[in-house]
């Protein structure tokens, strides 16, 4: 596989020193999610069901419920008769109405201080419509949703976890919240240095692996502490290179996105992510 | 826990193209999504009938027996079909690709009919389900094609390859298999702020109600309400 690096793509260096940081322990239960459903005004009284999976426990008091998922502490809150629900109103909120909005709910519920959090995107939510002949066509945004990265060392998290994301429904109403956001519990070590360009783009080319006909297109490197998704147990939070690209095949009009993530201190704690699987293989079909 | 209709379940995905004429990029987590899904719903008691990956999935298993294909015995055989490689759209037409040239490299939208035999919700996981989201550019990709199938889930343009996406299928099948309903939690689920994958969902009606209705709530319970003409189309999308 080739790969398309330019030399002017923004290398995200940094001065101020980083670190590498200990998360604290997972291992949530019936009572932890019992206490967030607490806090977000779910009774915990004879109504309420409770249900307990391998990966997440779940409370739910009419139609409000929480899930934790037990190895990473992340949380889903839903009012399921108003989450993402399309009751045929819209939601006409500028961003920073958004987010002020999301700003105020983190705070009234004690999510996350508010000097570790920056916003990260405003999206929404949309619904349409149309008939075959044409002579009806609709669009709406339902559902406005605010991401918050998390913030370390005045540095953002990356990765699919280390954000809160706030949902708001047509009456300007918070309808749900996802948290995923790791406990620092103490320094693991200081970053001595940051690997340089040179070993990312071996590292790249290690990755993508030998495949002669396709080409990856990167347009973006940013540096973040990684923090990854809802059901991974995760012991450290250290910096990584997050690399975003095209993936083009010989046919142009095919192209995938890809995104890899690598460690990016000298003294790192381990991989990221793991190397790339082993090609699968199927026993042959029988032709008809 | 509510009682849920059994429903059957095909997936098929390609991860590894040949240097032949059919040769795209190789890509390294569509088996991870696809089985992913079908492995999950068979956990919760669904039917798991086919899983044809790599050489073994075939243009004609998607394409109409009016145009040569066998859909009716392989995609439209089942009730919920996912589909993960490589998508690209050009001319309204989504064309999904295969790494065996059983008989085409591609199976086109323009020679779909899904929903003609067994079929109600189908996922394409590659890129390009729609290019855009106005009425023009998802009703001239989808009216013709839907032909019964209730919903068609995918991406608006690029989905990522990624290994941080992998577990999407078996995280959709949970959510369904729970009661969830399939357009939101496809919508839900396969959205990523991060990867930046814009999920849509896209539901068929006689009319506007139902369409809308369909693509709001309907669940695996509604397998045997049919949709008895595509009239309406109404999406969902976040991005």
């Amino acid at each position: 596989m080739t790969m398309s690096l330019t030399e002017d793509l923004p290398w995200p260096d940094r001065a101020e020193p980083l670190r590498i940081y200990r998360c604290g322990g997972a291992g949530f239960t019936e009572s932890s999610v019992a206490e967030l459903g607490l806090r977000f005004g779910l009774p915990a009284g004879n109504y309420g069901v409770m249900q307990s999976a391998a990966a997440t426990v779940t409370y739910s008091h009419g139609s409000r419920e929480v899930t934790i998922h037990r190895r990473s502490g992340g949380f889903r809150f839903r009012d399921l008769t108003r989450w993402q629900a399309d009751h045929g109103g819209t939601v006409d909120l500028g961003d920073d109405e958004a987010v002020q909005i999301a700003q105020a709910f983190i705070r009234r519920h004690d999510l996350a201080p508010a000097n570790e959090l920056a916003v990260a995107k405003v999206t929404r939510l949309r619904v349409g419509l149309a008939d075959r002949e044409g002579t009806t066509a609709e669009e709406r945004v339902i559902d406005v949703g605010v991401v918050m990265r998390r913030v370390i060392d005045g540095l953002p998290a990356d990765g699919p976890g280390g954000h809160i994301m706030v949902y708001i429904g047509a009456d300007g109403e918070v309808t749900g919240a996802d948290q995923i956001w790791r406990p620092i519990v103490g320094v693991h070590s200081e970053v001595e240095s940051l690997r340089p360009r040179e070993w990312l783009e071996e590292r790249i080319s290690r990755h993508l692996g030998a495949d002669p006909a396709a080409r990856l297109d990167i347009h973006e490197i940013r540096l973040g502490y990684f923090e990854d998704g809802w059901d991974s147990a995760q012991e450290f939070l250290q910096p990584a290179y997050v690399v975003l690209g095209i993936l083009r095949s010989p046919d142009e009009r095919l192209r995938r996105r890809s995104v890899i993530a690598v460690s990016a201190a000298t003294n790192d704690v381990g991989e990221i992510m793991p190397p790339n699987p082993q090609i699968r293989t199927q026993p042959e079909r029988a032709r008809p | 826990m509510a009682f849920v209709l059994r429903v059957r379940v095909g997936v098929e995905w390609v991860d590894t193209f040949h240097p032949d004429r059919c040769k795209q990029a190789n890509l390294s987590y569509c088996d991870d999504q696809a089985e992913g899904f079908y492995n999950t719903m068979g956990g919760h008691g669904h039917i798991k009938v086919f899983d044809w990956g790599q050489d073994n999935a075939w243009e004609t298993d998607f394409t109409a027996p009016d145009f040569g294909g066998d859909s009716l015995n392989w995609s439209d055989n089942v009730h919920f079909c996912m589909f993960d490689s490589h998508g690209g759209n050009w001319d309204d037409v989504l064309h999904i690709a295969f790494a065996s040239q059983n008989r085409f490299c591609f199976s086109a939208s323009d020679e779909w009919r899904l929903g003609a035999g067994s079929l109600k919700w189908i996922i394409f996981a590659g890129c390009d389900a729609v290019l855009g989201t106005s009425a023009g550019q998802v009703g001239g990709v989808w009216f013709g094609p839907m032909q019964g199938v209730h919903i068609v889930m995918g991406y608006l343009g690029t989905s990522a390859d990624s290994w941080w996406t992998a577990g999407l299928g078996s995280d959709v099948a949970g959510d369904v298999c729970g009661g969830g309903a399939i357009a939101t939690s496809w919508v839900d689920r396969a959205y990523s702020f991060w990867t930046g994958d814009n999920s849509i969902a896209i539901a068929a009606g006689g009319t506007q109600d139902e369409a809308v209705n369909r693509r709001e709530n309907e669940t695996l319970n509604w397998r045997d309400y049919a949709v008895t003409s595509t009239s309406w189309l109404a999406w969902k999308w976040r991005s």
